[in-house]
């Protein structure tokens, strides 16, 4: 097994580290400003600050776990409302961001049963339109041909395991923080991610034919 | 060259990165919230400041009743016939002046104590106004006539004629009162 990298890429690279707020979970939170306009009442303030600060970021997390974007619309929309619903009883036990998170997690989750349910099969979306990625055998796949498998093999994993590895490396949260969103134990959750990489490596492997 | 696994972090860390949200995506959610939006302090005392105001405005617009000392004052229409001193001359009329007082003022005149000559409110001589009550009587026999003027924030039970039993009733009841006697001769 390939050993993993303990730190995500999103936080390595620093050209993306304007993602990651500095106090994620630890300490001051970094949207210490919205509780604070919720204290003064000032909800709408509140969520206009939260949707300004994590739109994108749940936008893309949705994106990405659901595979739709139309879906991905709706459950981000869905995440914000809820958010707005139940901040007043934030009582801050992780930071407002893994909080929203964890919101988003459970809609994404409730809106992959749900097709699931309204579905037998899942209808080929932009993973499987995507051009072959596979270039002649024994190349290096490159970042572009990657992606798009990338994309695929995740599509084949389970909903909890993809959105583990989302929160993970695409959001950059810590298996302390994934903890509090999944109520399980970060030993567990960095089981699960460490296992499920290889597993992708395979998969973009045997889709490409090349060697990553 | 990078780690395979590394590669494949980088490129989950890149996922989306393309994407944004649809335009308009807030606007809709401050419209799904809007129903529930709290409503600013002011907006709930609202009503009860306007209440307020109004009291406020009805009693600056109303007068406050004047709850000056209860006086008496007699005047009189003198009889041809010229007297000495304070003795009164019959024929003479006299119009008690009640002022002041509490809300509710009566002026009673009995004459030896034990006849009621003349009672205000009630009598055909009376004349009443918001402040002042006015009683007149003739003079017309011998004796020594006591007029007394009320007052009293409930209304007052008529005088029966006794000035004894009348006055004993009244001040049991708290009224305030004053009075002034004159002797005819």
């Amino acid at each position: 097994m390939e050993p993993s990298n303990p730190k995500p890429a999103l936080i390595a690279d620093p050209s993306r580290a304007r993602e990651v707020p500095p106090n994620m979970g630890r300490g001051m939170d970094a949207d210490s400003d919205v509780l604070g306009l919720v204290a003064k009442g000032d909800m709408t303030g509140a969520l206009q600050r939260l949707m300004q600060r994590h739109g994108s970021a749940v936008y893309r997390y949705c994106r990405e776990a659901l595979r739709d974007a139309t879906l991905a619309d709706d459950v981000q929309q869905q995440v914000f409302i809820e958010a707005f619903r139940d901040l007043p009883r934030f009582h801050g036990r992780s930071s407002v961001r893994t909080w929203l998170f964890a919101i988003a997690r459970h809609r994404v989750l409730d809106a992959a049963k749900s097709r699931r349910r309204a579905r037998s099969h899942v209808d080929a979306d932009d993973a499987s339109r995507v051009p072959d990625p596979r270039p002649s055998p024994g190349d290096w796949i490159d970042d572009l041909r990657l992606r798009a498998a990338l994309v695929a093999c995740l599509d084949e994993l389970r909903e909890g395991i993809r959105t583990a590895l989302l929160l993970r490396f695409q959001q950059g949260f810590t298996f302390e923080d994934m903890a509090l969103m999944c109520r399980e134990r970060p030993g567990t959750l960095q089981a699960k991610v460490t296992r499920a990489l290889p597993v992708l490596r395979a998969c973009i492997e045997h889709r490409t034919g090349g060697a990553l | 060259m990078t780690e395979p696994i590394a590669r494949i972090e980088a490129a989950l860390a890149q996922l989306g990165d393309e994407h944004e949200p649809p335009a308009g995506w807030e606007a809709r959610v401050l419209a799904a919230t809007g129903a529930r939006r709290r409503r600013p302090w002011w907006h709930f005392a609202a009503p009860g400041i306007v209440l307020a105001a109004a009291a406020v405005a009805v009693y600056l617009a109303i007068p406050p009743h004047r709850n000056t000392a209860l006086a008496l004052r007699l005047t009189y229409d003198k009889a041809a016939t010229v007297v000495r001193g304070d003795t009164h001359q019959i024929g003479e009329v006299v119009h008690a002046t009640a002022t002041g007082g509490d809300r509710y003022r009566a002026v009673w005149i009995y004459r030896d104590e034990t006849e009621l000559v003349a009672a205000c409110p009630g009598s055909a001589s009376c004349r009443t106004s918001d402040d002042v009550m006015v009683a007149e009587v003739t003079l017309a026999l011998v004796g020594t006539y006591t007029i007394v003027a009320l007052a009293s924030s409930a209304p007052l039970a008529p005088p029966t004629g006794s000035y004894d039993a009348d006055l004993g009733r009244a001040r049991s009841a708290g009224v305030t009162e004053t009075e002034v006697q004159l002797a005819v001769q």
